[in-house]
């Protein structure tokens, strides 16, 4: 059976990102293979259909198209998942200089974090990645898989760079 | 420096007044009794002040006494104590405070750095809002056949019915006898296969079984089957159980 197909079935029914060596595998190809057929697969959604190719998380996985979103909304009604300015923030301060303890966030923003990091962790955004070695072991704090799929990033490497990042707000999608 | 003078009074001890004596130094000028209440209200520094002139004071005082108030000498000399004991703890050498804990050194706030890319993160997020991904439960969804190869369920009820055979009766000891769930037979197979490497269903099985261990153990053997822990093959008409990764 083609790989590009087999490759559109498996990400469609697959609820997370998938990574390129799960794909190999399942496909029995190489990684090199099937790399060239999800880029033959992104170009056949781009030119037509509902739904696109996307890279986030470490994986490959499909969405609906942005010009959908309205209608798509409108079906669905989706609840809001805001995110307040301080939570922001400190989120911005952890993706950037992680790992980091809730003193330094502290630190960094002048102002108590404890409930911005809360927030964070509650909605799955920022996670414990291990414990400082000063006296006290202070919790070490650090952005999760479902940060970089809430912000449409393939890795931390695509987040945008502190000095050029007004322009990158535009590139994102 | 210090001299006899009859001038004022003490009363350390609050009964007598003390002889006249008159202290003078740089830093004090006054009566015995008024450096002793300066003293003990801690309004002076008794450091700066020498006392050895008023002790000298004092005892050319009681050498010159012919007929004096013992009493009050006795109160000069308490409150000369008091000087004294005062002022030799004062030059006591102060031990060093404990050098301030040093603590990790911390980032100077920096949020406004982060600004810009705050509202990036903002925008990248509101456009993520735009993307909808599929959210489906699928554990209801079709399952792979289990591919036993050469074995045949006639052969595991073939099997199973000797096993039953040789079983021993269970004796009713008590109505509520603790079973072992499913899940620590499953485990006590895997155990059983992976020492042995290569088992068939005898070698699981305790060495005296009732019918109830035959029943839990082919139901665990057919659970690890099923969910692909361990593989069967039938050989001389017994069926070998072995690891999955083997």
């Amino acid at each position: 059976m083609p790989m590009v197909d087999l490759l559109e079935a498996l990400l469609f029914v697959s609820e997370a990102p998938v990574t390129l060596k799960e794909l190999a595998t399942v496909c029995g190809a190489s990684a090199k293979d099937v790399h060239v057929a999800l880029e033959e697969l992104r170009a056949r959604m781009d030119d037509a259909g509902g739904l696109r190719l996307v890279e986030l998380a470490g994986g490959f996985q499909i969405c609906t198209k942005e010009k959908f979103a309205e209608p798509i909304a409108r079906f669905l009604k989706p609840g809001k998942r805001r995110l307040g300015k301080s939570a922001l923030e400190a989120l911005a301060i952890v993706a950037y200089r992680q790992p980091m303890t809730l003193t330094e966030i502290d630190a960094v923003r002048g102002v108590q974090s404890d409930y911005a990091l809360r927030t964070l962790v509650e909605k799955g955004l920022v996670e414990e990645v291990g414990r400082k070695q000063t006296p006290g072991r202070p919790i070490l704090y650090g952005t999760t898989r479902d940060f970089l799929h809430q912000f449409n990033l393939a890795s931390l490497d695509d987040l945008p760079p502190m000095e050029a990042s007004e322009e990158a707000a535009g590139v994102g999608v | 420096m210090s001299r006899l003078k009859e001038q004022e009074s003490l009363s350390p001890a609050g009964v007598s007044t003390t002889p006249p004596l008159r202290v003078e130094s740089q830093a004090f000028t006054g009566s015995l009794a008024t450096l002793f209440h300066l003293a003990r209200d801690c309004r002076v520094d008794l450091v700066l002040i020498p006392l050895a002139p008023v002790c000298e004071a004092y005892i050319q005082y009681i050498e010159e006494m012919e007929e004096g108030d013992v009493d009050s000498a006795g109160a000069a000399l308490l409150a000369l104590a008091y000087l004294v004991e005062r002022k030799a703890w004062a030059l006591l050498p102060i031990a060093d405070p404990p050098p301030p804990q040093e603590l990790p050194e911390l980032p100077e706030p920096t949020a406004h750095e982060y600004a810009s890319v705050t509202d990036s993160l903002e925008e990248m997020r509101r456009r993520r809002e735009q993307l909808f991904f599929r959210a489906v439960d699928q554990s209801d969804a079709y399952e792979l056949p289990l591919d036993l190869g050469s074995l045949r369920a006639d052969d595991l009820a073939r099997v199973f019915e000797r096993l039953m055979d040789r079983a021993v009766p269970d004796k009713v000891v008590s109505l509520n006898r603790p079973r072992p769930s499913l899940a620590e037979v499953m485990r006590s197979v895997v155990r059983q296969i992976r020492r042995l490497g290569a088992a068939t269903i005898d070698d699981v099985l305790p060495e005296a079984f009732s019918r109830l261990d035959v029943v839990f153990t082919f139901l665990a053997v057919l659970e690890l089957l099923r969910i692909g822990q361990i593989k069967a093959r039938i050989a001389d008409g017994e069926v070998v159980l072995r690891g999955a990764e083997a």
